[in-house]
């Protein structure tokens, strides 16, 4: 099945607890408290698990913004529609 | 069913072609585990282990090469395990080198190569392994450090800092991932009848015997006993642990 930037929106908020009035997209690490370095290991998992991959070290340490987020996914063969 | 059984987990040992490894590989397999097996290669040796592991127990084993010493090819490894066997329960890091020479003795090569194969190589899988762990809603992590670690050797000053290290990797590792679910112990084997043990003369054996309470060396399978209590819920609420299984010996 297809997977869309909505799902990646759907797992950032649901891995970090963010409330609907974060706008995900924009976020960047620790700019809210919940992306904190706890809350990071947990939003790799969420992501490694939702999109089945399975990531770098280095990755897991550039994945620093939802757009990075996006692009380590395509590096990841893990194209996101619209 | 008992808690002794594994079935429908999956354990990855490292440094499972031979020794302790290859025992606990077994003796997981022997209570229902699937078991993904590594070493160094050659690929049709560990393959042929696999098959036979799988033919003995009725459980599914494969294979996987790596030198625990890369980075990439432990990645590789974690990755390769969880997409044939599709989680990751149980993860024994085993894989070891002994690196024996006195202070002043010791090459930069071989002081590189025993930290990479000994630490490096079982940090890097603790952090992949936990995180596809973390997937399946926990599991459990053992290491084999040693007695060396604890009590250090003259000789072995290099080994020692190695099994050392682990243990300080061992109790970091258990604090952190406990929330997760996953329990993280070592075992600290004393002296083992193994291929890393077999090229000691008598003479030193004979002393080393005398200070073994128990009054005989260990066996792999000693180990892998151990090992398994570890790695299923008979030891469900242990966790930052340092096993000793040295028959009681002194050093
Ligand atoms: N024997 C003892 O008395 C004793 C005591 C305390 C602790 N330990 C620890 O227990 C563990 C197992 O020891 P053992 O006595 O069973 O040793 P062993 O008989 O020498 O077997 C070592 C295993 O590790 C594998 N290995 C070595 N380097 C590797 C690498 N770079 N990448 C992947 N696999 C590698 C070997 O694979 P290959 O066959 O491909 O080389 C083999 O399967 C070690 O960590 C050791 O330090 C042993």
């Amino acid at each position: 099945m297809a997977m869309t930037l909505n799902d990646l929106i759907e797992t950032f908020r649901s891995a970090l607890s963010l409330p609907e009035t974060v706008d995900v997209p924009a976020l960047r690490y620790r700019a809210v408290p919940q992306w904190n370095s706890l809350g990071h290991m947990q939003l790799v998992a969420a992501l490694e698990s939702r999109f089945d991959v399975i990531l770098e070290t280095d990755d897991i340490l550039d994945l620093g913004s939802f757009d990075k987020a996006v692009e380590i996914l395509a590096k990841n063969h893990v194209a996101l529609e619209a | 069913m008992s808690l002794s059984r594994l079935d429908g987990r999956t354990a990855l040992v490292t440094g499972s072609s031979r020794g302790i490894g290859r025992a606990t590989a077994e003796c997981l397999a022997a209570h229902g585990a699937d078991v993904v097996l590594n070493g160094l290669g050659p690929a049709e040796e560990l393959d042929g282990l696999a098959a036979a592991i799988a033919r003995r127990h009725g459980v599914r084993c494969i294979a996987v090469p790596a030198d625990m010493a890369s980075p990439e090819a432990v990645g590789g490894l974690l990755k390769a395990a969880y997409r044939a066997m599709g989680r990751l329960d149980v993860l024994v890091c085993n894989a070891g080198i002994l690196g024996d020479g006195r202070l002043g003795m010791l090459p930069a090569a071989e002081v590189d190569r025993v930290l990479a194969v000994n630490v490096a190589g079982t940090l890097h899988a603790i952090q992949t392994g936990a995180r596809l762990m973390q997937r399946g809603g926990g599991g459990s992590i053992v290491t084999l450090a040693s007695i060396v670690g604890r009590r250090g050797n003259a000789g072995q000053a290099l080994y020692a800092a190695s099994k050392a290290a682990l243990i300080g990797l061992t109790l970091s590792a258990a604090k952190e991932l406990g929330p997760l679910g996953i329990r993280v112990n070592a075992v600290a084997p004393g002296f083992i009848d193994t291929d890393m043990t077999a090229h000691l003369d008598a003479g030193l054996r004979e002393r080393w015997l005398r200070d073994i309470a128990l009054g005989r060396f260990g066996s792999a399978e000693d180990v892998a006993r151990t090992v398994l209590f570890l790695a299923g819920d008979l030891s469900a609420y242990v966790t930052g642990q340092v096993l000793g299984v040295d028959g009681g010996m002194a050093m």
